[in-house]
């Protein structure tokens, strides 16, 4: 494993290299000497990071706080010690039997993916990444500093173990300065002169003087329900009885928050290590189980057990504020007609979404504009406001057809006056004699809009036209008048 | 009947009980023409036109069931034209209008008095997803009625949205582009609607949209069914309805009107039952 680093460096070593002498951050030279005999393969520090990601994923079978260790150490810190995973167990650890069953758990599931593991538990993300680097061995791959005892847990652990640089640790070792207790007993003055903040900002940190934020991967949602079976399931019909075991939970929470799911993620933990994600949408907040795990039905159809799984998840992603439903008395109704309307609306808004796409469930809104293939807009209904506007345009308007091809279709037409309306055009090689005519209406194009292509940059004359049979269509010429050049009309319409 | 309706004629010479009579009576045999198809007046929407609504055994379009049009572009206005109506009898209600095509155009539908805002449009890819859209929108009782373009139905399917219409009170208007070979035979009412030329006006501009409506079937109705329409056409003169008419949309009203006589052109020859009258 090699990187480029002012030569060829190695950047990390599998268990036997090291076993040979091979230690990450010497040249490749070095290392072949050693062992000519070494596999050598290219570093990919993107890859591996992806891979984390993922680990990490997995990892919210443990606790939904979960983010990659953005430190990657090249260099004197070495590659295999350079990266990791942050996870918050805060509350957490009781699901598992207490703090150390749980990183048992988490070691061993692990290491039957084949990924040696070390873990520190502390009060601090510092002190934690110390523990897990430097106070961790093969036998005991994790350590726990309970409450109180972070001083005395990292006044034995190198200076190395508070995430300093390589010339930083350097100059410390000329002082002297080898282990954290030897820093601990240091006057704060000197430090901050001699190596500036970041001896003390890091020596804060690991002791929880100062503070130390890490994003989560993905905010931990407020309201997940969690259901870990015995043995690995895999029938569909498992997995729907157990979608409605953890929506009954879920929806209790949000019920007692007074809330109401908008998006909820399904997270199915397979055996081998690998996670599923399913996740619906809703355009009213909502926390009725039933209607839910309606929503879940099409998407279950192609979720793959694997070799089975474990752990199901239920997180509420994004929530409103649902107020508490009113119960009337019998015979009285407290809820307006309205709203009911309105509940059942969004509700079936929210199947349609499911099974077409929310792209192909939309409601259209009125945009300001004079072309009239830019006129409306269509929003996903599941998302769009349910609100009053505009249709009837300007006063005195000509009218809109009922159908709009969305891309207009050329046709020959026959007219008498070069800058008239056509008295017979031909469409789809059938020929319409135009019995009536009405034009034109001039629509410039709007040259102060340059996103999207339009149709085209000329000025557009429409013309209603109503053949022999008294059906109308909406056609229009494309460009001014040129008498060099046959001017181009185009099918845009039809009306009722 | 005939026995009591002699009665009142020999009762005498006073008028206004005399009509309340005959109108108990006009409503009784209507009653007994509805069946079970009997609906509440507010589910049943007038078309615009006495006559229109009288060729119907619900004195109107009823809003409950199944109703099947085919046509072009003025098909779809036809039916934008009936959501609107019972838009304005069922306040806060919402249409779901279901097609393949991304072609509908909600400026033109809000010349028909359409409410666009109360439009959901949702596009399936084929007719399957269609019909199913559709099933699920007519068990939704909020809505105030769902539309439909499909090119092909199984008569399962359309029996199906016709129950499902009939029980949650949500009207169904199948679209049929063009002339189609297998009709929703579940269907209450089946028309079919072409452009026609609009009456000559004044000045510029074009008449309102101008349209034959046929009415091609109508379940307890005889439309259709010349030996039941024979049959009652002897009870009297309401009885014999055409099945043709030609219409004009109506901005002020929100509904049709008849267009007949307006211009000089030929008119298709009526059935014969009609022209014996």
């Amino acid at each position: 494993m090699t990187q480029v680093h002012g030569g060829t460096r190695i950047a990390a070593a599998n268990p036997a290299a090291e076993a040979a002498g091979i230690v990450p951050g010497q040249p490749l030279a070095d290392a072949r000497a050693l062992y000519p005999g070494l596999a050598v393969h290219p570093a990919a520090p993107a890859e591996d990071l992806r891979a984390l990601d993922l680990l990490a994923g997995a990892c919210t079978r443990f606790t939904p706080w979960t983010a990659v260790d953005p430190v990657w150490g090249g260099g004197a810190m070495g590659g295999s010690l350079g990266a990791g995973l942050w996870l918050d167990i805060t509350g957490c650890a009781h699901l598992f039997g207490g703090e150390a069953a749980l990183l048992e758990r988490l070691i061993g599931w692990l290491g039957r993916q084949n990924i040696s593991a070390r873990a520190g538990l502390a009060d601090t993300p510092g002190a934690a990444w110390a523990l897990a680097r430097h106070a961790t061995n093969d036998s005991a791959p994790f350590i726990i500093a309970e409450p109180g005892t972070l001083r005395r847990h990292l006044a034995g652990l190198p200076v190395a173990a508070l995430r300093l640089e390589a010339a930083v640790i350097e100059g410390l070792d000329r002082l002297g300065l080898r282990r954290i207790g030897d820093l601990l007993e240091m006057p704060r003055g000197p430090l901050a002169k001699r190596f500036g903040g970041v001896v003390l900002k890091r020596l804060d940190q690991a002791l929880g003087q100062a503070d130390e934020p890490i994003s989560p991967r993905r905010p931990p949602p407020r309201h997940v329900a969690r259901l870990a079976f015995a043995e690995p399931i895999g029938r569909a019909e498992d997995i729907a009885a157990g979608l409605d075991r953890l929506l009954d939970r879920l929806c209790r929470g949000l019920e007692a928050a007074g809330e109401g799911a908008r998006q909820l993620d399904f997270i199915l933990y397979r055996a081998d290590g690998t996670t599923e994600r399913r996740t619906v949408g809703t355009s009213r907040p909502s926390r009725d189980p039933r209607h839910l795990a309606r929503l879940f039905r099409d998407k279950l159809d192609g979720a793959d057990p694997g070799f089975g799984i474990e752990i199901m998840a239920l997180a509420a992603a994004r929530t409103n504020n649902l107020d508490e439903k009113q119960t009337g008395l019998p015979g009285w109704t407290l809820e307006p007609a309205k709203d009911v309307n309105q509940a059942d609306t969004a509700r079936l808004v929210d199947r349609l979404s499911g099974k077409l796409g929310a792209r192909n469930v939309t409601r259209v809104r009125p945009v300001e504009s004079h072309l009239p293939e830019r006129a409306g807009r269509a929003q996903s209904a599941i998302s769009a406001s349910n609100t009053a506007s505009d249709w009837k345009g300007p006063e005195r308007r000509p009218p809109r057809p009922v159908e709009l091809l969305p891309q207009p279709l050329p046709i020959d037409v026959m007219a008498p006056v070069p800058d008239g309306p056509p008295v017979m055009f031909r469409w789809r090689r059938r020929q319409y004699q135009v019995a009536r005519a009405e034009g034109p209406e001039r629509i410039a194009p709007e040259w102060w809009r340059t996103e999207g292509a339009p149709l085209s940059r000329d000025v557009r004359d429409y013309y209603r036209l109503e053949d022999e049979g008294g059906k109308r269509y909406w056609v229009y010429r494309e460009g001014l008048y040129r008498p060099d050049r046959p001017p181009a009309w185009y099918l845009h319409g039809f009306f009722a | 009947m005939q026995s009591q309706a002699v009665r009142v004629h020999q009762e005498g010479p006073r008028q206004a009980p005399n009509s309340t009579v005959l109108d108990d009576l006009k409503t009784q045999i209507r009653t007994i023409e509805r069946g079970r198809a009997a609906v509440a007046a507010e589910h049943v929407l007038s078309l615009g036109d006495e006559t229109l609504d009288r060729a119907l055994p619900w004195n109107g379009l009823p809003g409950h069931g199944l109703h099947e049009i085919s046509g072009d572009a003025a098909a779809i206005g036809f039916a934008a034209g009936l959501m609107a109506g019972f838009g304005r009898i069922r306040a806060n209600g919402t249409v779901l209008w279901c097609q393949r095509e991304r072609v509908l155009y909600p400026q033109g539908l809000a010349a028909f008095g359409f409410d666009p805002d109360r439009m959901i449009l949702a596009h399936g890819v084929n007719d399957t997803e269609i019909l199913w859209a559709l099933e699920e929108g007519l068990r939704t009782p909020g809505l105030i009625g769902v539309v439909g373009r499909i090119s092909k139905i199984p008569p399962i399917s359309a029996r199906r949205l016709q129950l499902a219409a009939e029980e949650s009170g949500v009207m169904c208007l199948l679209l049929r582009p063009g002339a189609p070979h297998a009709p929703a035979g579940a269907a209450l009412t089946r028309w079919r609607v072409t452009a026609m030329p609009g009456a000559p006006i004044d000045g510029p501009g074009f008449s309102p949209p101008s349209w034959n409506l046929e009415l091609q079937r109508c379940r307890l109705g005889e439309a259709g069914n010349d030996n039941r329409r024979a049959a009652s056409a002897t009870l009297g003169k309401t009885r014999a309805w055409p099945r043709n008419w030609e219409v004009e949309w109506c901005d002020e009203t929100g509904g049709l009107a008849l267009a007949a006589g307006l211009r000089d052109r030929p008119v298709e020859p009526r059935p014969l039952a009609d022209r014996i009258h």
